[in-house]
């Protein structure tokens, strides 16, 4: 099978689809990125990681107990009917799932083959995959349930996840002449699942292992109707079973000792009070859950407490915050201004203090936790360009109209203010602080909510802009070709119009070998910060705690943690507990 | 003021009460006079009375008591508990918390006290107008005031925010827009009541034009409500303002205010419990001052009201 990720055509679509379904750009990304086989290398000071496996014993079956909250009340555990509907994804298990490096690979369907230049699919199944009634899974079950999403009569609101399928738009669209049985999907016999698509799609099993892919049961549907994943209804097939769920309140799933498929789950079972997310920390310090997030504003707490700080799982979040000062906008049209506001960032003090090591600084684009990541040792252009230094800042002020720190027109930076509980805004805080102090000129802060806040940036209406990227897939084309790269057609994020810095983009993502590519990122990066496009600041971390005698959290190659953050969803079919002091014997 | 106003006789007597031909009384007790001993007589009241002049004497000297600049960082410093450099601990960009609360005690004021004088600047002419020419006029000021009354402030205030930015002036629009039409009521039913009396007539008998009637006569004894309703008005004004804030649509950082401190610091409540609780506790006892005198006036100028 040829590599679809270097079709540009295939990889269109596959972003329509994702799209389509409101499926963010990052997740879109990460799944195309494992699909395209790039892997990350670890480079990423002070992560804690969670304590290695100790000594101690698994505790019996009977007490495999996981207390896991969830932040909100799922509309439903129908993912064929709504993607999005909040549920637990691993009630069911699909033909592919994806790996903690967010691979897909084989679950049902034990093994599959591509037909007719990757335009035919045909998944052969596991044998002996049951429904929790006792109904063996089969390739009808998938059948029946990708063209119950497709039918217009579910009103599946991201049914256009599997347009990829013949027929499957038409049928959703109800074009004249298409009916039911002219949908690809078809099975040719218990076990043998055919699909047809429109074209050759190499990604098609990474949408299997997606949510999307997700099968229900037909008995149960047509029985029940709407309320067929209720406790008392639902039949699922997947590792784990749901044995009650009181609305607004909590959930219990069960394993699912019929399951044949691994990974088979360690614990028993996992209770999953509904919680909102501020009040996790808290209600994890009463003993009543085994995990939750961690605001910053708790680190210096959980890290100086001897307890606590062995539960803290700290992980890279992947991403850069940076500032983006407008191009065309007074009085960041002068370059001088730019490369001024570069040295006046102290960077070193926002990581220390304000975020209290929950990060490391960012001199350029591309995290340490990314290939292509580079050092700053390692360039003498970067110091020189980013350097913390009130003086050279004030000495790029010279021949601008802003000379001494004069003249200075009225400057406003926005930020969003509905992220990371107030982080960003002690950070804009700490910015207006230094720029005040080493330029003396003063910036009103703005913060704004997300929306508002990406539609004023897409329009270009932000004067000095306070923003993260998280990064999407391990290349730095995701950075420099995603955020700042300008001869597209498309809105671009930031003002920033280049053409040599294009040029270098182009450059580097048809270069033959990894040295050369990534040779010239760095010469693009270089372009940019002489130029003072950006001002980078720091690559974030985020937290969780787990009790002590919860261990197996997996990792992916780089030995990073695989916290189910984003895609992969296997967090609860890998953990498992062990006898720890303080354990409640749950069961 | 007192000053001004001492010679007024209570509501209900003609204005040749205090002609000095008449000696009918002992000693001069005027209403205000007797007000303010009934006030005094009042230890809540005098409580608040004190606090209230104490937070007014802080906000006007925050430049001189502020042991550091409010906006200066000192990044070495952040996160500290109270100690014997940071009396109320630091913030986590290093800002000392204490010169933060003296500066957000003038925020606080400006906004409470501010509004105010916006609030009856537009409320009392309106409702001064509306009772005192009534007919048609009264019709239709009084339609508008109840189409104001049909919002629900807070979020009016909200809206008028997130329309024009965050800042203080803005903060002084938006409170003054809203609230007038308490006071404009307030103003147009005392108005209404105060203009029917003989004292009036007798003015216009003599003579005097409307303006003359309105200001030397019916306002000056429609005051002792209007002072009530203020002083009612400035703590909701600074908690609107906190409210605001809170939310981050109010003053613009790094000026502090309370409000916008107890937003800011309230996800690091639980590790450091410092940092929002003091201006949660001086929001608290502002509030508590002004309500107290509020209760104290009420109670010292309006004596039918008492028991």
């Amino acid at each position: 099978m040829t590599d679809w990720t270097k079709d540009p055509a295939q990889v269109e679509l596959f972003r329509q689809r994702s799209e389509a379904v409101g499926l963010s750009r990052r997740e879109f990304m990460k799944i195309l990125a494992a699909a395209a086989g790039t892997s990350v290398v670890g480079a990423v000071g002070g992560l804690a990681g969670p304590e290695p496996a100790s000594a101690a014993a698994m505790v019996p079956d009977t007490e495999q107990v996981f207390r896991q909250p969830y932040a909100t009340e799922p509309s439903s555990h129908d993912f064929n009917k709504d993607l999005y509907c909040g549920g637990e994804t691993e009630l069911f298990a699909g033909l592919t799932r994806f790996d903690p490096n967010n691979k897909a690979v084989p679950y049902v369907a034990e093994r599959w083959e591509t037909k007719a230049k990757g335009q035919l699919y045909v998944f052969y199944l596991h044998k002996g995959v049951k429904w929790t009634n006792g109904d063996p899974v089969t390739a009808h079950d998938f059948e029946w349930s990708f063209k119950r999403q497709l039918d217009p009569e579910t009103k599946a609101s991201y049914s256009a996840f599997l347009f990829d399928i013949q027929n499957g738009e038409a049928f959703n669209t109800k074009k004249p002449g298409i009916t039911r049985d002219l949908v690809g999907v078809k099975a040719l016999d218990d076990y043998t699942l055919q699909v047809t698509l429109e074209s050759p799609r190499g990604y098609f099993p990474i949408l299997m292992a997606y949510y999307s892919g997700l099968p229900a049961h037909r008995p149960s549907v047509e029985k029940y109707g709407d309320k067929w994943t209720e406790a008392a209804n639902i039949v699922t097939n997947g590792p784990w079973k749901m044995t009650v769920w009181e609305h607004n309140k909590r959930m219990v799933f069960e394993r699912n000792d019929a399951f044949i498929l691994k990974p088979k789950p360690k614990l028993r079972k996992r209770i999953s009070p509904i919680i909102a997310t501020e009040s996790q920390l808290a209600t994890y310090e009463a003993g009543e859950i085994d995990r939750a997030l961690v605001p910053l504003a708790e680190l210096k707490r959980l890290k100086s407490d001897p307890r606590l700080s062995q539960q803290l799982h700290i992980f890279s979040l992947t991403g850069t915050f940076y500032l983006a000062p407008a191009y065309t906008q007074k009085p960041f049209d002068v370059r001088g201004v730019r490369r001024a506001l570069a040295h006046a960032i102290d960077r070193d003090a926002i990581v220390k203090s304000v975020l209290q090591g929950i990060g490391q600084p960012a001199y350029t684009f591309v995290p340490p936790d990314a290939p292509g990541y580079l050092d700053p040792k390692k360039y003498s252009w970067i110091k020189e360009a980013t350097e913390y230094n009130p003086k050279l800042a004030m000495d790029q002020l010279r021949g601008t109209p802003y000379e001494g720190g004069k003249n200075w027109p009225k400057v406003t930076l926005t930020f969003r203010r509905d992220e990371l509980a107030g982080v960003p805004a002690q950070v804009a805080q700490a910015i207006q602080a230094m720029v005040k102090d080493n330029l003396n000129l003063s910036i009103d802060l703005e913060g704004l909510e997300g929306r508002v806040f990406r539609g004023r940036m897409y329009e270009h209406k932000i004067q000095l802009n306070y923003i993260r990227w998280y990064m999407d897939y391990p290349d730095p084309n995701d950075n420099l070709f995603l955020v700042w790269y300008s001869s597209r057609t498309g809105g671009s994020r930031h003002e920033y119009k280049d053409a040599d810095f294009d040029k270098l983009v182009e450059q580097a993502a048809a270069a033959p070998t990894w040295d050369q590519r990534i040779a010239l990122y760095a010469q693009a990066e270089r372009r940019m910060l002489e130029d003072g496009a950006a001002v980078y600041v720091y690559y974030p971390f985020g937290a969780r705690v787990y009790k002590p005698w919860v261990q197996g959290v997996p990792r992916n190659s780089a030995g990073l943690l695989a916290e189910d953050w984003n895609i992969y969803p296997g967090v609860p079919n890998e953990v498992y507990i062990v006898d720890a002091p303080g354990r409640p014997k749950l069961s | 003021m007192r000053e001004t106003l001492a010679p007024i006789p209570p509501a209900g007597q003609p204005v040749e009460a205090r002609a000095p031909s008449l000696r009918r009384l002992h000693r001069q007790t005027g209403f205000w006079h007797d007000a303010l001993r009934r006030l005094l007589r009042n230890r809540l009241a005098v409580v608040g009375a004190v606090m209230v002049a104490t937070i007014l004497l802080v906000a006007a000297t925050a430049d001189i008591l502020t042991p550091y600049p409010y906006a200066k960082t000192n990044f070495a410093h952040g996160y500290e508990s109270p100690n014997a450099r940071y009396p109320l601990g630091t913030d986590p960009l290093g800002r000392d918390l204490l010169s933060r609360m003296i500066y957000g005690a003038r925020i606080s004021m400006i906004v409470g006290v501010g509004s105010q004088v916006l609030v009856i600047l537009i409320g009392v002419p309106i409702g001064a107008m509306a009772g005192y020419f009534g007919g048609r006029l009264d019709l239709y000021l009084m339609r508008v005031v109840d189409v104001m009354y049909a919002f629900p402030t807070l979020l009016f205030v909200i809206l008028i925010m997130s329309a024009l930015g965050a800042g203080l002036f803005n903060i002084f629009l938006a409170i003054g827009v809203t609230g007038w039409v308490t006071l404009c009521r307030l103003t147009r039913g005392q108005f209404l009541a105060l203009r029917e009396q003989e004292f009036i007539m007798g003015a216009r008998a003599v003579g005097a034009t409307s303006w003359q009637v309105i200001l030397r006569h019916l306002l000056p004894n429609a005051l002792a409500p209007i002072i009530i309703a203020v002083t009612f008005g400035v703590p909701r004004a600074i908690f609107t303002e906190a409210a605001l804030s809170f939310i981050g649509v109010g003053i613009n950082p790094p000026l502090p205010s309370w409000g916008g401190m107890v937003g800011e610091y309230q996800p690091y409540l639980r590790s450091y419990w410092y940092m929002a609780t003091f201006p949660a506790v001086a929001i608290g006892l502002t509030m508590l001052s002004f309500s107290f005198l509020g209760d104290g006036l009420r109670d010292a100028l309006d004596p039918t009201l008492r028991r």
